[in-house]
């Protein structure tokens, strides 16, 4: 989303074109610093929030329907939905299994189970059947009074994951032993059908045919009569909802990811595995056609309405709409985690929701009050907003609002007031920016754009190193004249960095280039020759500049200074003489220390010896070697010493030496 | 009364001012006028009922010995106390300087070589003495006065739960030791440096010899030091208040923490009785318990004995007399007005030929830490003094437990003493110990254990069955099949048995790799429903385990359950799992489903064993 502007074309049409224009050629060719937001797809749309407006899959955000949460006491979460022949809608919920009764927007308890969860409701004539965890227990409820009985207790059960009546019979979708039992208004329950499979989670009913969908393998059976058959075997491991209507069944199959092991630490986490769900729709001839998938979450209620399916989700809290056509919108998109069950068709369209419990109403899709409202948009650094930009159609307008954490909070700015048209953003310079489009009836947004300058940031040179020589003097390098130098740099923006090296001597003021300004260094090394400059102890300074891609009055430079170390290119001088069998000398060197005294006799190896006073530490150093282990005659001897800066210089000497030679 | 008691004191004179003082409120000195080198006398009883003077030297002054606590530290040049040195049961004797109560004598060093003793000076003591307490703090006592009980600071709060500083219970399984044990895992150790308080003779009656060890062990840490002692004389509380005997300065007392057929009395010394209902002793506390209700009775004295280890007062409890209300960092408080409730229990034993003794009854104090400890102890000691024989024996414990307000809880469990009635450990995880939690420590609502009727049917004979091996004829099997598991199981005297059990290899586990656990019916823990009140706890308690005859096939399932107030869902599906275990909420952590299948053996199963299988993906075609 956050793009450079030389990587991408604007393809904004029609009236922003001009605008783009301008923007393109006002923008020097250096200013690539500045930068844009670009939110023109239905996945850049759907990570923001969405109130009374939709997200289609085409990428187009157009006014939806409107939501009114209604509040459900303290439940923990409402599981189960039902419309009444009145309009009335029912709802199950947890912990406490208690039924809510909902009409027009108030909403009372109705009735009450004892039971943990109301996990399935079914309407039949004026009795409410309500199945239930975790005993199996299914209960009849009179709609006149709320009058509570339990109707039986299913054998071998635990869970009643979903009812439906055929005006004969209730049936339930049970496990963990995955039977589907048929159940007598006197309570005598049958097993039709066991799916050897660990529950039953969602039964649909079309006309004659009964459809249930399994979890384990996500199977959906259709049952009719006494004949059973497979209607298709689904990717995943649960088929967690179905609806049917005129020949077609929707279906929500999830793949569920194992749950966490169970460890016996006190630390919780509360981190959740993301399910994969898939929305499939399967004609009357068995064909199925998946018609919506998500990666991020799995689904947890389906319904069709007319030609639509809509689908609940189970951790963003939505409900996608899909056509039979394919086309999806983002319908609804609220707080809540999960939405557990639909009930959107008829005069009062509802669902409801668990963590947290809620039941929504859903409006009339007027337009009047539909906003999609963007993430928070990161541009990196504290940045100066330029112009905003959107394609769409009808009247549109937008806010935005700033701030500096990640999370809008108290500390953002307010809203700014509402832009008709492309133009500056009004909101102060802060490290993250918020979009928020109002759309009125008919409007479209299909892209918007936000231009930004981050705030230049510095450089820093944080290390300067100088492969200095005579840093060990048992150890000389070999001597040169070039030093290698190198520098670390931290470059919070990744802007280009151009750097200039200057050095002086210790204890001179004045700074020379180490080179001339149409020389440019890119690289955080550099090689410096210095021969020169007199031997001595120097000290080398780094610039490090971003004026490759910032104007001069935005350009931040920042400077690093090496430990001083010694430049020494001058070889020292050795004098040697024989005298009584010895040979002895003086080694010197300007800027010393000697740092190694070597002899060879008669051009043989070279090998080690000290001076005098047994140390190599100063400028001067005089020797005294005694041959006496020559044999006695005439040899060539030669002494070589070499300075700490590798520089070495060798002289000789011919005379007698050896063990009979009278010392004087 | 005062008359009765001059009759034969060898030191009158030191009773009439230890009299007066109790008449007339104590004449006291401030720690601040007390200085190097003043001599006193303390008061204590060295033999009988009467306290006897000791010379006391002051050494010094030791300031902020414990928070706003000064300790007075003084020489006993005593030529009885130049031998025993500090001595157990002296806690509380009083210590007079210039004619004036100065404190009670209290704190030693183990291992002292000077018969050097730490006073508590007094005004913290009778500060403790004036503390008001609240009127909900001792549930069923009753006042033998027409005076109302004072109510205390906080009379008007709601009743709190008295928990005893450890966690309200909230039903895993527990047993007799497990609330002491938990109560000294938290305090802080003491090293053997410091000063301590001297130690509090603990004068058991009628308790077997390991039966003293097993008690003593439990006891030790907290300062207690069980001594083989007598019963004392059974005698019910005087509801003539003239009548009745009384407390003396300097004389003994006795915490009664049982008495009955057995007994066990904490001793220590009266330090000053005050002019309504109260006293002050000890000078440190018995468990700085705070407000407490443990029985209190008069002592006698039998005699002062020296010992290098440690020196103590072999005495016996007299009269049961008073409650003790506060146990508090400077003393302990007893109230003779007021006589606490404790828990009648009666052991029946029944199968032994001739025991000695076949019925107990006791009184046992009520406490959280001690009562299940003191019951357990009485339980085993009556099992061990029926019987010596160290042969197997099954046994059924039959119990009864009263809680105020509720119907009688009625249990039973089955049991194996592989080492005879001696081996009384088996004992102390009857269910019986979880009631006792659930009354006392139940997070839930305050409680109080009211009876306890025991019966132990004992058979001699081992009847049990150990799990040696289970097999099956293939290790592959198939979903929804059920198979035969052989089990292996040898005899008390080594022979061997088979018998076969079936496992049914639920459909779910198609494709999985399963591990089968076949335990010991009384090994298997169920997983419980968070409680949400008293009742779901006595039902956990009722249903927490297998029957000991049973044998139990466990088999992880790939699915989680979760536990909710009230309710355990099992096998949940993977998307019903993610919406029960919500971010808010008040689920706790999942746990793996098992799938539990029991046989009954008929007898008595122990051990375990273990299978693993492999469940085909589809079954076989037939």
């Amino acid at each position: 989303m956050n793009r450079s502007l030389r990587t991408r074309a604007l393809l904004f049409t029609a009236a922003s074109t001009l605008v783009c224009t301008v923007v393109l050629i006002a923008l020097p060719a250096s200013a690539v610093s500045t930068r844009h937001f670009t939110l023109d797809d239905a996945g850049d749309f759907n990570r923001g929030e969405l109130d009374g407006a939709m997200v289609r899959s085409d990428g187009a955000v157009v006014p939806g329907v409107t939501t009114k949460r209604l509040g459900l006491g303290d439940e923990a979460l409402a599981y189960s939905v039902a419309r009444g022949g009145d309009g009335s809608v029912y709802v199950g919920t947890g912990d406490e299994g208690k039924i809510y009764r909902m009409r027009g927007d108030q909403v009372a308890a109705f009735a009450e189970t004892g039971q943990l969860l109301v996990s399935a409701l079914a309407i039949d004539g004026d009795t409410l059947y309500a199945g239930t965890l975790p005993e199996g227990r299914i209960y009849a409820i009179a709609l006149g009074d709320g009058s509570t009985r339990e109707l039986v207790q299913l054998p071998e059960t635990e869970h009643v994951w979903a009812l439906v009546h055929d005006g004969r019979r209730l049936y339930a979708g049970t496990g963990p032993q995955g039977k589907l039992f048929a159940i007598e208004r006197n309570g005598q329950a049958n097993v039709v059908f066991d799916a050897n499979q660990g529950h039953i989670m969602a039964l649909a009913l079309d006309g004659e045919d009964l459809y249930a969908g399994t979890d384990g393998e996500a199977i959906v059976y259709r049952v009719r009569g006494t004949d059973v058959s497979v209607v298709y075997d689904f990717p995943g491991n649960e088929v967690t909802a179905l609806d049917a209507a005129g020949g077609v069944l929707a279906v929500a199959a999830n793949d569920m990811p194992a749950p966490r092991p169970v460890t016996k630490s006190t630390n919780r986490t509360k981190r959740r595995a993301n399910g994969k769900g898939r929305l499939y729709r399967v004609s009357s001839e068995g064909r199925a056609e998946r018609l919506h998938g998500d990666d991020d979450e799995h689904f947890t209620a389906v319904q069709i309405v007319g030609e639509q399916i809509y689908v609940g989700t189970g951790k963003e809290g939505r409900i996608h709409r899909v056509g039979f056509d394919r086309r999806r919108s983002t319908y609804v998109d609220i707080d809540e985690r999960q939405v557990t069950g639909l009930a959107l068709d008829g005069e009062a369209p509802i669902f409801v929701t668990g963590d947290s419990a809620a039941i929504y109403r859903v409006g009339e899709a007027n337009g009047d009050s539909a906003t999609w409202t963007s993430k928070a948009l990161d541009a990196g650094f504290v940045a100066r907003w330029g112009r905003l930009e959107w394609r769409g159609d009808g009247r549109i307008a937008i806010r935005t609002r700033s701030g500096n954490s990640a999370e809008p909070d108290e500390t953002w700015t307010d809203w700014s007031a509402p832009m008709q048209s492309a133009g500056p953003i009004r909101s102060p310079a802060a490290r993250f920016l918020q979009i928020r489009a109002e759309l009125t009836r008919g409007s479209v947004l299909r892209a918007t754009q936000a231009f930004y300058l981050p705030q230049n940031q510095r450089a820093a040179v944080t290390q300067v190193s100088v492969d200095a020589r005579g840093s060990d003097p048992d150890s000389p390098p070999s001597p040169s004249s070039r030093l290698k130098i190198e520098w670390s740099v931290t470059n919070p923006d990744s802007d280009a960095l151009r750097y200039r090296l200057r050095f002086r001597q210790e204890g001179q003021e004045r700074w020379r280039p180490m080179f001339e300004e149409d020389v440019e260094v890119t690289d955080a090394h550099y090689t410096w020759d210095t021969s020169g400059i007199p031997d001595g102890w120097y000290v080398v300074q780094v610039e490090a500049s971003d004026e490759s891609d910032n104007p001069g009055a935005l350009t931040l430079r920042d400077v690093g200074t090496s430990e001083p170390f010694l430049v020494d290119d001058h070889d020292p001088t050795v004098e040697v003489q024989l005298r009584g069998g010895r040979l002895v000398g003086t080694a010197r060197d300007a800027m010393g220390p000697i740092a190694k005294l070597e002899f060879a006799v008669d051009g043989g190896d070279w090998r080690l010896f000290f001076p005098e006073d047994q140390l190599l530490d100063e400028a001067e150093e005089r020797f005294d070697l005694d041959l006496a282990e020559l044999a006695t005659g005439t040899h060539v001897l030669a002494v070589r010493a070499t300075d700490a800066a590798g520089n070495a210089a060798v002289a000789e000497v011919e005379g007698q030496a050896g063990a009979s030679v009278p010392n004087p | 009364m005062r008359l009765h008691l001059l009759r034969g004191l060898p030191f009158a004179a030191a009773l009439l001012t230890a009299g007066a003082i109790a008449q007339q409120g104590p004449s006291t000195i401030s720690v601040d006028d007390i200085r190097p080198g003043m001599t006193g006398y303390g008061l204590t009883v060295f033999r009988g009922t009467e306290p006897e003077r000791f010379d006391v030297e002051v050494i010094d002054v030791l300031h902020g010995f414990r928070p706003d606590q000064d300790l007075i530290l003084i020489r006993t040049p005593h030529p009885r106390l130049e031998q025993t040195k500090a001595v157990g049961g002296m806690s509380g004797s009083p210590i007079y300087i210039d004619g004036k109560l100065a404190g009670a004598y209290a704190y030693g060093w183990p291992f002292g070589m000077e018969p050097i003793a730490g006073v508590t000076p007094i005004s913290n003591m009778l500060h403790e003495m004036d503390r008001p307490y609240r009127p909900d703090s001792f549930p069923g006592a009753e006042v033998l006065t027409t005076r109302r009980m004072r109510p205390g600071g906080q009379a008007r709060r709601r009743s709190g739960r008295h928990l005893a500083g450890l966690p309200a219970y909230r039903g895993e399984p527990t047993n007799a030791f497990a609330p002491m044990r938990a109560h000294v895992e938290r305090r802080p150790p003491v090293s053997e440096h410091q000063m301590r308080p001297a130690a509090t003779p603990i004068m058991l009656g009628g308790f077997t010899d390991e039966v003293a060890t097993l008690l003593g062990n439990e006891l030790e840490p907290m300062g207690w030091v069980p001594l083989q002692g007598g019963g004392g004389r059974r005698r019910q509380p005087a509801a003539n208040t003239e009548t009745r005997p009384r407390f003396v300065d300097g004389g003994a007392i006795g915490v009664q923490l049982v008495r009955g057929d057995v007994s066990a009395t904490a001793i220590g010394t009266v330090t000053h009785v005050g002019n309504g209902h109260r006293l002050v002793g000890f000078g440190h506390p018995m468990m700085n318990a705070g407000e407490i209700g443990l029985p209190t009775s008069t002592a006698r004295v039998l005699h002062f004995l020296a010992s290098v280890a440690r020196s103590f007062k072999i005495a016996e409890a007299e009269e049961p007399l008073g409650t003790l209300v506060h146990d508090r960092q400077a003393a302990i408080v007893v109230d003779t007005d007021l006589q606490p409730a404790t828990i009648p229990m009666r052991i029946k034993i029944n199968g032994l030929v001739a025991p000695p003794k076949d019925e107990w009854n006791v009184e046992l104090a009520s406490h959280r830490l001690l009562t299940p400890m003191l019951l357990f102890s009485t339980l085993a000691n009556a099992l061990k003094t029926s019987s010596s024989d160290q042969t197997d024996v099954m046994f059924t414990a039959r119990y009864t437990v009263t809680i105020e307000g509720m119907d009688p809880i009625t249990l039973s469990d089955r049991g194996y003493m592989g080492a005879g009635p001696g081996d009384v450990r088996a004992l102390s995880h009857l269910r019986l110990f979880d009631l006792m939690e659930i009354a006392y420590g139940n997070a839930f609502e305050p409680s109080r254990l009211t009876r306890v009727d025991l019966e132990l049917d004992v058979t001699f004979g081992d009847d049990t069955l150990t799990i040696v091996e289970a097999t099956v004829p293939a290790n592959e099997v198939d979903p929804g099949s059920t198979v035969d598991v052989r089990l292996r199981l040898r005899r008390y005297d080594e022979s061997e048995v088979f018998r076969t059990i079936p496992v049914r290899i639920p459909e779910r586990l198609a494709g999985e790799d399963v591990k089968i656990e076949i335990n010991a019916g009384s090994r298997v823990g169920v997983e419980h429903a968070v409680p949400r009140n008293i009742q779901d706890l006595i039902r956990r308690v009722r249903e927490d385990r297998y029957d000991a005859t049973a044998v139990v096939a466990e088999l992880k399932m790939p699915s989680r359950g979760l536990r909710f107030p009230g309710h355990v869902v099992r096998s949940l599906p993977r998307s019903a799992l993610d919406a029960l275990d919500r971010d808010s909420g008040t689920t706790e952590r999942p746990f793996v489903t098992q799938v539990r299948q029991a046989t009954d053996l008929g007898q008595v199963v122990l051990g375990d064993a273990a299978l693993e299988l492999t469940v085909r993906q589809r079954p076989r075609r037939r």
